[in-house]
């Protein structure tokens, strides 16, 4: 709280519900994961199993590692890219 | 009609890993149309517009320069049929237009790459209207969806950029197909996706249950949406709701009423796929 703001409260941590978003962005590049059944499903339409994005391109998941190192993600959410999850 | 477009198709993440009926349909309309959908090969997500946004403003944008560079490099346009990517996209270019300096220096020591200004991201919506027009559409279609009634939700990042007329655009294909458009007064409601991530039950109670009894009241066969997150918000509302109130409103996509009446079946497109099962609608049309 300062005197600017009075009403404004000290950052901790970020809910919940907005980690896991962050984590699955993170962890598999997307925010929603590619199941085995959607995979089937994807198969069964004749459409590509997996798209060439980072489902299955493992170069671009590391891209989004690297971003969120060289803008100090950590800093801003708590969330440790080595670690793969949050610290706080 | 000859159109020689190509776009990069940039599906996010809903379409592939909730909605791949969506994809089926986008891709054997958009085939139809003559115009190539090229992989969005190396990218990530756009990243999301709302928690991500929110969480690590920088992040965010630099993750988008890099898909936007990934495209500029190949020498193609990104077309989306998610509206939250396209709000994304849309938002980071006109950043970086700005002061894209930081976003730059990350691409470049790290991908040894920049964004340079020259990609333009479509709505599929822009795509279907304005390159390839409704009445080439239309040239296309073997059935009408005559007898159809629909609610349609634009979804709120539709409505952001009213320039455009995206909601118009979609009001006008959907018409297009042949189905009636019935009015429930809520049209312009958020489906609650947003609130979600904040308070689950609140969303439902404040966003989508009111709009879904909406649209119950008017007794529509379906609901018409583009947006793959409202697509998902208003089946899981209904699910989440069953306990208390039944819906059983199939929620469509405009990409599967186009691919319908493109000639392709039901199974073409993967419609067995849906949560809320279209049956009773695709029955009323004969086509099962």
């Amino acid at each position: 709280m300062n005197e600017i703001h009075p009403l404004r409260k000290r950052f901790r941590s970020l809910p919940s519900s907005f980690k896991g978003l962050l984590r699955s962005e993170l962890r598999i590049g997307h925010i929603y994961e590619l199941t085995d059944l959607t995979v089937s499903d994807r198969e069964d339409l004749g459409l590509p199993s997996k798209p060439p994005t980072a489902y299955s391109d493992p170069n671009a998941l590391e891209a989004l590692k690297r971003i969120a190192k060289a803008t100090n993600l950590k800093k801003d959410t708590g969330f440790d890219v080595d670690k793969l999850d949050f610290e706080w | 009609m000859i159109i020689n477009a190509r776009y990069i198709a940039f599906w996010g993440c809903t379409i592939p890993a909730l909605q791949p009926y969506v994809e089926k349909a986008a891709r054997l309309v958009f085939g139809e149309l003559g115009i190539t959908l090229a992989e969005p090969e190396g990218m990530t997500c756009c990243p999301d517009p709302d928690i991500t946004h929110m969480a690590s403003h920088e992040y965010w944008l630099i993750t988008a320069a890099r898909n936007l560079a990934l495209a500029e490099r190949r020498g193609l346009d990104l077309m989306t049929p998610c509206n939250g990517c396209f709000f994304t996209f849309t938002e980071a270019i006109s950043e970086l237009k700005r002061n894209g300096k930081k976003a730059n220096a990350v691409l470049s020591e790290n991908f040894n790459m920049t964004f340079k200004g020259k990609v333009r991201v479509y709505h599929a919506l822009e795509v279907l209207y304005d390159v390839v027009g409704p009445e080439n559409i239309k040239a296309k279609f073997t059935r009408s969806l005559n007898g159809l009634r629909v609610t349609i939700h634009p979804g709120c990042k539709l409505l952001k950029y009213e320039e455009k007329r995206l909601d118009v655009k979609l009001y006008e294909l959907t018409k297009l197909t042949g189905s009636t458009i019935l009015t429930y007064g809520l049209e312009r409601l958020c489906c609650g996706v947003p609130l979600m991530y904040l308070d689950a039950d609140k969303a439902i109670e404040l966003r989508t249950k009111p709009k879904l009894d909406r649209m119950k009241e008017v007794n529509p066969d379906a609901i018409v949406v583009i947006c793959p997150a409202c697509h998902n918000q208003l089946e899981k509302g209904q699910l989440m709701i069953s306990e208390d109130e039944e819906y059983d409103i199939p929620v469509i996509s405009l990409l599967e009423l186009l691919a319908l009446c493109m000639g392709f079946s039901p199974d073409d497109i993967g419609m067995y796929l849906h949560r809320i099962p279209a049956d009773d609608a695709l029955e009323k049309l004969g086509l099962i």
